[in-house]
C-alpha cells in the first residue's frame, strides 16, 4: 500500500484534498443555516414587553402580535402572577418598538370573521413616552359572542314587556279604547232612532217639497245603509279584536322563546367557533405560504409580473 | 535473493505494470468511495443552496403600499375620486415611511391628478410642488418631467397659457437628459397652447413632433391626439381636405382604442370642417353621430356641447 501511494501521482496529498473538500462542505452547510436563520428572523433584535390579562383564554404562545395590521412580534410566554392574573410576555421586533407608547393597549382580536386570533397593539399617541424593554402596557378586554348576545337580550326584553302592556291595555274591557268603541256603537243606534223621527217629520211637510223630500229620503237611506254598515263593522271589530290580541300575545311569547333559544344555541356554539376559525385561519395562512413559496420558485417567478406603482395617465387633449 | 523475495519483487513489478496499463481499474474502489461518501453530499449541498436562494423580494410595507396604490387606481377608473384620494394618501404615507422616493413621486402625482378631477386645483399644485421644490429627496428626471407636465396642464386649465408653455418647456428639458416617454404628450400640450394662441404653424410643428415621439413609444391615445391637433390647425388654416383626412385617421385610431369621447371629438371636428365648407347638412349628420355617441356613453358634458353646436347650426 505504501508503495502504491508513492508510485501513483493521484494519491499524492490525498488527505489534504479530502480535508479541504470536507471543510468546504461544512462551510456551505453553515452558510445555508445562516441564510435560513436570516429568513426566519432569528437574528432580528427583539424587545420583551408585558401586559396583564384577567384570563389566558385564547392566548397562546407563538400567537402573532400585530400593530396596524403588521406582524411585529409574537407571544413569548404566559405565566400566572400572585393574584392569579395572567402575565403575557410579548417578543417584539425592536424596530417596531417606536410605535408602542405608554398609552398603547393590547387586546385579543380576530383578523376577520374567519381569521386567526391575534394580539393587537394600538399605536399610542404621538406625545406619549415610548415603552422600553420589560415595560408593561394595558390590556383591553374584548367582549365574547355570548356576552354580546346577553346584552342584546337584556335590551330587547324591556321593549317586549312594554309592547305586552300596551296590548293588554288595548284589550282591557274597562279601558278607554274599549269604552270608546262601545260609545260609538251607542251613538250609531241613537242616529237610527233620530232618523226615524226625521222620516215622520218629513211625511208631514208641504206637498211642494215632495221632490226635495224624496231626494233627502234617498240621501238618508244611503246614510242609513252606511250607518248600518258601520254598525256591522264595529260589531265585527269588537268580535275580532280579542282573537287578534290573543294571537299577538302568542306571537310575542314565541318571539321571547325564540330569543331564549338563540341565546342557548349561541352559548353552545360559542366554544366551538374559535377553534374552527383558528383552523380555517391556519389553513388559509398555510395556503398563502405555499402559494408565496411557489411564486418564488424558478421558473414560475419569471412568469409572474412584479406589482408596481405607476402614474395615472393625464391625457394632453382633455 | 531467495525465492520468497523474488516472488515479492515480481508481484510489485506486476502491480506497477497493471497500474500503468489499467490505472482506473486499480483505483476504482477509492473513486467509488469518494463518489458515494463525499461527492453525493456535496451535490446535495449545492442543490439545496441553489434552491434556497430566493430572488430579491419587496418588503411587506412596500407590497402593502403597492396594494393600496392599485386599489386607488381602480377607484379612480370607476370615478370614485374621494376613495381614490384616500387610498393614494395612504399609499403615500407608507412610501414616506420606507422612503421609497419613486413611490412618493408617483403617489403625489396621482393625488394631484385626483385633486384636478375634483376641481381642487390648489391642492393639486401643492402636491406637484412637493416634487418640484423638494430639497431633501432627489427625484428622477423622468418624475420631474412628469410633474412639470402636470403643472403645465393645471395652468392651462386656469387659462394661463404662457405659464403653461413655460412649464411644458421645463418638462421637455428634464427629458433631454434621459428618455422619459412623455415627450409626445408634452409636444401635444404645446400644440394645444399654440392653437389657443392662434399660432397655427407652431401648432402643426409641435403636433408633428409629438406624433413622432408618440409613434416611437407606441402610445395610440396620444398618437390620435397629435393627429387631431394637427387636423384642428389645418381647419384653422382653411386646408379642409387635409383636415378631414387627419380627423378620419385620428377617428380610426380612437375607434380601435375604444375611446368614445375622442370619437365624438373627431366627429365634431369633421362636422366643423364641413360647416366651414358651407355643407350644413353634411355637418349636421356628423354632429348627430357625435351626439348619439355621447348619449350612449352617458357623457353629459359631451351631450350638452354637441346639442349646443346643433342648435347654432340650425339657427
Amino acid at each position: 500500500m505504501e508503495l502504491m501511494k508513492e508510485k501513483d501521482s493521484r494519491f499524492v496529498n490525498l488527505e489534504k484534498k479530502i480535508g479541504l473538500f470536507v471543510v468546504i462542505a461544512i462551510a456551505g452547510i453553515i452558510v445555508a443555516i445562516f441564510l435560513l436563520g436570516v429568513q426566519q428572523d432569528i437574528f432580528t433584535s427583539k424587545t420583551t414587553i408585558y401586559f396583564i390579562a384577567p384570563s389566558g383564554k385564547n392566548i397562546n404562545e407563538g400567537q402573532s402580535v400585530k400593530l396596524s395590521g403588521f406582524k411585529i412580534g409574537k407571544v413569548k410566554k404566559l405565566s400566572l402572577d400572585d393574584i392569579a392574573s395572567v402575565k403575557v410576555e410579548l417578543s417584539i421586533n425592536t424596530k417596531y418598538m417606536k410605535w408602542i407608547k405608554s398609552d398603547s393597549k393590547a387586546r385579543r382580536t380576530k383578523e376577520a370573521l374567519i381569521g386567526e386570533e391575534i394580539i393587537e397593539i394600538t399605536p399610542g399617541s404621538i406625545n406619549a413616552k415610548k415603552v422600553e424593554g420589560q415595560g408593561v402596557i394595558d390590556y383591553e378586554r374584548v367582549k365574547e359572542l355570548s356576552e354580546m348576545a346577553e346584552e342584546i337580550q337584556a335590551e330587547i326584553k324591556p321593549v317586549l314587556t312594554d309592547i305586552k302592556q300596551i296590548i293588554s291595555y288595548i284589550n282591557d274591557p274597562k279601558g278607554n279604547i274599549k269604552q270608546t268603541l262601545g260609545n260609538i256603537q251607542k251613538l250609531s243606534e241613537d242616529i237610527l232612532v233620530t232618523q226615524k223621527h226625521v222620516d215622520t217629520l218629513i211625511q208631514n211637510t208641504d206637498q211642494n217639497l215632495k221632490s226635495t223630500i224624496t231626494n233627502v229620503n234617498t240621501l238618508l237611506d244611503s246614510a242609513k245603509t252606511t250607518i248600518t254598515n258601520t254598525d256591522n263593522i264595529m260589531k265585527k271589530i269588537d268580535k275580532d279584536i280579542p282573537g287578534i290580541m290573543e294571537k299577538a300575545n302568542k306571537t310575542l311569547e314565541n318571539v321571547e322563546k325564540t330569543t331564549g333559544e338563540i341565546k342557548k344555541i349561541t352559548e353552545q356554539a360559542a366554544p366551538q367557533i374559535p377553534p374552527i376559525i383558528e383552523k380555517g385561519g391556519n389553513i388559509a395562512e398555510g395556503t398563502k405560504d405555499i402559494v408565496d413559496s411557489v411564486k418564488k420558485v424558478w421558473p414560475i417567478r419569471s412568469l409572474i409580473k412584479q406589482p408596481e406603482e405607476k402614474t395615472l395617465k393625464v391625457d394632453s387633449y382633455e | 535473493m531467495n525465492n520468497r523475495e523474488q516472488r515479492a519483487e515480481d508481484r510489485i513489478q506486476n502491480t506497477e505494470v497493471r497500474s500503468q496499463k489499467f490505472p482506473l481499474k486499480k483505483c476504482g474502489s477509492y473513486y467509488r468511495l469518494l463518489s458515494y461518501c463525499l461527492l453525493f453530499p456535496a451535490y446535495c449541498l449545492l442543490f439545496l443552496t441553489g434552491c434556497g436562494s430566493t430572488p430579491a423580494t419587496l418588503s411587506d410595507m412596500h407590497v402593502k403600499a403597492i396594494d393600496i396604490h392599485q386599489s386607488g387606481e381602480k377607484a379612480f377608473k370607476r370615478g370614485d375620486y374621494k376613495t381614490s384620494l384616500k387610498l393614494y394618501s395612504d399609499a403615500l404615507r407608507i412610501n414616506r415611511s420606507i422612503e421609497n422616493i419613486d413611490g412618493i413621486a408617483i403617489n403625489l402625482m396621482n393625488l394631484a391628478t385626483v385633486h384636478r378631477k375634483l376641481g381642487e386645483r390648489d391642492n393639486a399644485l401643492q402636491c406637484i410642488d412637493e416634487i418640484l421644490n423638494s430639497s431633501s429627496l432627489s427625484f428622477t428626471q423622468h418624475r420631474l418631467s412628469e410633474a412639470s407636465y402636470l403643472k403645465a396642464i393645471l395652468y392651462l386649465d386656469n387659462g394661463q397659457m404662457d405659464t403653461s408653455l413655460e412649464w411644458s418647456d421645463k418638462a421637455l428639458s428634464f427629458c433631454q437628459q434621459t428618455k422619459c416617454g412623455t415627450e409626445g404628450r408634452i409636444y401635444n400640450l404645446k400644440a394645444k397652447i399654440s392653437l389657443l394662441k392662434q399660432e397655427l404653424d407652431n401648432a402643426l410643428q409641435c403636433g408633428a413632433k409629438g406624433l413622432d415621439f408618440n409613434k416611437n413609444f407606441e402610445d395610440n391615445q396620444e398618437i390620435a391626439n397629435s393627429i387631431r391637433l394637427m387636423a384642428e390647425a389645418k381647419t384653422a388654416k382653411k386646408e379642409y381636405l387635409d383636415a378631414r383626412k387627419l380627423y378620419e385617421e385620428a377617428m380610426q385610431i380612437d375607434k380601435a382604442s375604444g375611446l368614445t369621447n375622442k370619437i365624438a371629438f373627431d366627429l365634431v371636428g369633421i362636422g366643423q370642417v364641413f360647416l366651414h365648407e358651407g355643407k350644413k347638412e353634411e355637418a349636421l349628420r356628423y354632429f348627430k353621430r357625435a351626439l348619439s355617441i355621447s348619449e350612449s356613453s352617458g357623457n353629459a358634458k359631451g351631450i350638452a356641447d354637441v346639442k349646443n353646436i346643433i342648435e347654432k347650426v340650425r339657427k
